[in-house]
């Protein structure tokens, strides 16, 4: 019995160990001394992570329009966040309707409250392209309206397209799945980085 | 500048991989098999006390994984041809 707890020991937490693991999968048990705990944890939740992004496009990690899946992408880590950051600010644009003004020049209007709503950021469709314009807001302190260069879906000439195509159906439901799985997975490989005495025996299977 | 290092810009009918998704959805289903294999490869890399028994402890937990799955289809099968259409 004694022996069994010297080889379990009832506590026992890593702090280092565990905020690298969240840092990076794996890294944990990489500083742990166990490296290829590390390296196979790492390539099965990147595999997973990737894989998803590779079946299903940039768009299965989405914070905005899919934030229930990407609470569980999350805990893969700045990965995922990155990845987010990514899709957001170089893919997305504000569905702002173009609008003539008297000189037949085109502009866009826009208020800071549609701009949370049906003015959001969102996916470029098919038929749209991404360009970067002159939109000018009206701010909820009031004032004279501000003009920001905002990213706009617009209608898309000829050789333009949107900068990502979406996943639909079956594609973005599995490549939802496969990142969603990664970031569960790498959730048990943080837990056990960060509390190494509740796992195995002590000193079995160090890579 | 960003958008061009990211190659968003031009681009609109080739895929690009990663930002693109692939046209799987006739057999995406397969798709579940490398996604058992990538789940037991993690998992089992934290929970096998010994890691000379890894690679065989992956192959049972990916298989464990797909007999689940399938016979979750299965089961689904049954409940809606069967089990629903008697009851209702």
């Amino acid at each position: 019995m004694t022996q069994t707890q010297t080889q379990h020991p009832a506590h026992g937490l890593d702090l280092a160990a565990g905020l690298l693991a969240v840092l990076f999968p794996g890294l944990g048990h990489i500083k742990r001394g166990e490296f290829k705990r590390g390296l196979l944890a790492a390539a099965g939740v990147l595999g997973m992570f990737f894989g998803g992004m590779l079946i299903g496009g940039i768009d299965v990690v989405d914070s905005r329009e899919d934030k229930w899946w990407f609470y569980g992408e999350a805990f893969v880590g700045p990965i995922a966040f990155g990845v987010d950051w990514a899709y957001q600010h170089q893919f997305k644009a504000y569905g702002i309707p173009p609008e003539t003004d008297a000189t037949g020049k085109t502009v866009y209007r826009t208020s800071e409250r549609q701009l949370l709503a049906e003015h959001r950021l969102r996916s470029v469709f098919p038929h749209e392209t991404r360009k970067v314009e002159d939109v000018s807001v009206i701010t909820n302190a009031g004032g004279p309206p501000q003009v920001r260069r905002l990213p706009v879906a617009v209608p898309a000439g000829p050789g333009e397209g949107p900068p990502n195509i979406k996943g639909l159906a079956k594609v973005n439901e599995i490549g939802t799945l496969y990142a969603l799985c990664a970031g569960m997975l790498n959730l048990i490989v943080i837990l056990d980085a960060l509390f190494p005495s509740l796992r195995r025996g002590r000193g079995a299977g160090h890579g | 500048m960003a958008d061009a290092a990211l190659g968003v810009v031009g681009g609109v009918l080739a895929y690009t991989p990663f930002i693109d998704p692939l046209n799987l959805h006739k057999v995406w289903f397969w798709l579940l098999i490398p996604l058992s294999v990538l789940i037991a490869v993690a998992y089992k890399a934290v929970r096998v006390p010994d890691m000379k028994k890894y690679w065989r402890q992956v192959g049972l937990f990916s298989a464990q994984i797909i007999v689940g799955i399938i016979g979750l289809y299965v089961f689904s099968l049954l409940v809606l041809n069967w089990l629903l259409p008697m009851v209702v």
